[in-house]
């Protein structure tokens, strides 16, 4: 079944949507999940959160990509199941990932300097896109889709040091490039 | 971990699901081992990755004497290939060797560019080698001081080798200061650091720059009162906690902090809270330093978040108070970040780590240096740390480029001449070019920008450029034999690659 026909079902209200979305998707939205919150309990709530909250946001939304968009409930639930928690567990996964991300943006002591995710998004996306293919894809797997360094550095065919060291100067680009963009002080 | 770090994560999930199917598809090729010793057979590994690329050669059109000073360099004939996109960073140019004296001495200067590792990495480096022979005409022989300037930062790994007649120099680094300035925006202070090759000729060319490399550290011994803020002990069960240490002072007073976060940072004009956020126990200490008098009523509270509305079961181990200097001061600091880096307090600095070239010295120079400038009891204030967050002025500390000189002694021997061999990886600048539509990338050599040799030849040539394609718009570009000439010493090479 593609995406079209899935969010068509959320559309008629019928609850094989979320069958469809599972069966296509799960995988998915679980490792996410996983990846992001360190703990399969808690990617499991995450995910259910995440399957209940598609329900409720189609309709009115009608995305074009059901991954990505399941994809980014995962991680805003992820988020906020982390908020809630505060993230006891120092090492979980989405712990470090936002105390790497931490340096990106340095934050504004005058809350004028109030920032909106969408023109952030932007920015951000503008940045992805002066990347090369490796570098885009190695800052995507680790920042959206919160892979290990160690699982990234296995398939990249270098030592986890290394990577670490290539993603913080991706990060300092970023930084740069927000910088550029006012988003910085 | 503040709300910001989750803007940013929330705002990376917005990203384009073309680039996400991209990367979830993409598998990358992993390096081979014989790259890393065969340096010219690796530029057939360099089509990874690079696609089409190509190589602009951009002429300047200068003509002048070799041994003219350098404020003639492009001057006015700056010809500018790359549209000006807003991202990317300039990463300056390739500087040349300086002597203290010159006397009777000429050189020969040989520029190597070697893109076998162009595309191995982001940013996109060059392996540069910086070659001069040195030729003494006079019947004594010369000794000299001689400098090799280059631009870097703390954080940045690997210095330049230089090597003398093809032995390794005993070379004393000084680090410098920061090339750039600050820019006011109408909700933040920006650093604003150079961004061609004419504002490193300007800031270069009267030679002050390069005398405040070599200048004495500020020594910064005005008394200060230090309160370290030592460990979290906690009350209840969930180990998180924001505390606020609320405190008075006086206008006479300045008080700087270090560890206190940015985000709950709350003080008003001469107010008396800061606030810090602690996972379980990080091990870090806090500091609150006064500075033309002392602070008083001390106290720290504990609350759920940041709100501080909610009090909760957690307070400071200890509280210690003693006599310091600024400068002390600022060198304990610089000895934790150098031993600790920020990965070890994470909640405390958003900084790099310190090149593992460079030691707490190094830092500790640098910090008092822009401590003395640009803070506030500095002779050049900056707004930028106008909240007198210390960590701040530590972080730009290690990531702002900055000039830094090598120094070594040279003696050239009657009649006869040494070479001089510095061997670097220079950063590409690169900028996304939206008429392009792709990353454009530049190394820029500057010719004889703030040295007082004077150069019978210069002379560039192009290494391991298989996976890039040379264009010359104006003229055909004769690799690798591409001859400066003594007249054209200040070319500008300009690397465009598709991204």
């Amino acid at each position: 079944m593609d995406d079209a026909e899935i969010v068509g079902l959320y559309w008629a209200r019928d609850e094989s949507a979320l069958e469809a979305t599972r069966t296509k998707y799960g995988g998915f939205a679980r490792s996410l999940a996983v990846n992001l919150l360190g703990s399969a309990e808690d990617a499991e709530e995450c995910a259910q959160d995440a399957y209940l909250a598609l329900w409720r946001s189609i309709p009115p939304e009608r995305p074009e990509s059901l991954k990505a968009y399941l994809g980014r409930i995962v991680r805003n639930t992820a988020a906020d199941i982390w908020n809630r928690a505060h993230a006891k567990k120092r090492d979980a996964g989405l712990t470090v990932l936002l105390s790497e991300l931490e340096d990106c943006l340095p934050s504004p002591s005058d809350p004028q300097a109030e920032l909106e995710s969408r023109e952030l998004g932007r920015a951000v996306s503008a940045w992805l896109r002066t990347l090369d293919a490796d570098s885009r894809a190695l800052f995507l797997r680790r920042y959206w889709y919160g892979q290990e360094l160690k699982t990234l550095a296995r398939e990249w065919g270098v030592s986890a040091n290394a990577l670490a060291q290539r993603t913080r100067r991706l990060r300092i680009s970023l930084r740069a490039a927000l910088e550029k963009e006012g988003f910085i002080i | 971990m503040s709300e910001r770090a989750i803007q940013l994560y929330k705002a990376i999930g917005e990203a384009d699901p073309a680039l996400l199917e991209a990367a979830e598809a993409y598998r990358p090729k992993k390096p081979r081992k014989w790259m890393k010793t065969v340096s010219l057979a690796a530029s057939l590994a360099l089509v990874i990755g690079l696609g089409a690329a190509a190589v602009r050669y951009a002429r300047r059109d200068v003509s002048r004497p070799a041994d003219t000073g350098a404020d003639d360099i492009g001057a006015g004939t700056a010809q500018d290939h790359l549209p000006d996109s807003g991202l990317g960073a300039y990463d300056g140019p390739v500087l040349p060797l300086t002597v203290s004296d010159a006397a009777n001495l000429t050189a020969a200067r040989q520029v190597t560019l070697d893109f076998a590792d162009f595309a191995a990495d982001w940013p996109y480096a060059v392996s540069v080698t910086d070659r001069y022979t040195l030729t003494n005409a006079g019947d004594t022989p010369v000794t000299v001081t001689a400098y090799y300037p280059f631009i870097g930062a703390l954080e940045r790994p690997g210095l330049p080798e230089i090597t003398v007649d093809g032995e390794s120099a005993d070379a004393v680094l000084h680090t410098g200061p920061y090339t750039g300035s600050f820019r006011e925006t109408r909700d933040a202070n920006l650093l604003d650091e150079p961004q061609s090759f004419a504002a490193y000729r300007d800031l270069l060319s009267d030679g002050t720059l390069f005398a405040s490399a070599l200048a004495e550290t500020p020594e910064l011994d005005t008394p200060a009162l230090v309160y370290e803020l030592r460990g979290v002990a906690y009350r209840e069960p969930d180990r998180y906690a924001v505390l606020e240490a609320e405190f008075e002072y006086g206008p006479e007073t300045s008080v700087f902090t270090c560890g206190f976060h940015g985000d709950s940072f709350s003080v008003e004009e001469n107010g008396n809270g800061r606030t810090f956020g602690v996972w379980s126990s990080d091990g870090h200490s806090r500091y609150i330093v006064a500075v033309g008098g002392d602070i008083e009523d001390l106290a720290v509270h504990g609350y759920r978040d940041a709100t501080l509305t909610e009090p909760y079961g957690a307070e400071v181990n200890q509280i210690l108070r003693y006599e310091s200097t600024v400068g002390e001061f600022l060198d304990r600091l610089a000895a934790e970040y150098a031993q600790d880096g920020p990965d070890a307090g994470a909640d405390l600095y958003f900084g790099a780590p310190l090149s593992p070239d460079l030691g707490a010295d190094d830092l500790s120079r640098e910090l008092r240096r822009t401590f003395a400038l640009y803070s506030r009891l500095g002779s050049d204030p900056s707004p930028r740390y106008r909240w007198e967050q210390l960590e701040r002025l530590l972080r730009d500390t290690v990531t702002v480029r900055r000039l830094m000189v090598l120094e070594f002694p040279v003696t050239v021997p009657a009649g006869g001449s040494v070479t001089v061999e510095s061997r670097m990886i220079k950063d590409a600048s690169t900028r996304f070019s939206q008429e392009a539509g792709r990353a454009v990338s530049r190394i820029d050599i500057a010719g004889a920008l703030g040295t007082v040799l004077p150069f019978t030849s210069a002379t560039g040539e192009l290494m391991n450029t298989d996976s890039v394609t040379l264009l010359d718009p104006d003229r055909p570009l004769d690799v690798p034999d591409m001859t400066l000439g003594p007249t054209e010493i200040g070319e500008v090479f300009t690397i465009g690659v598709k991204n």
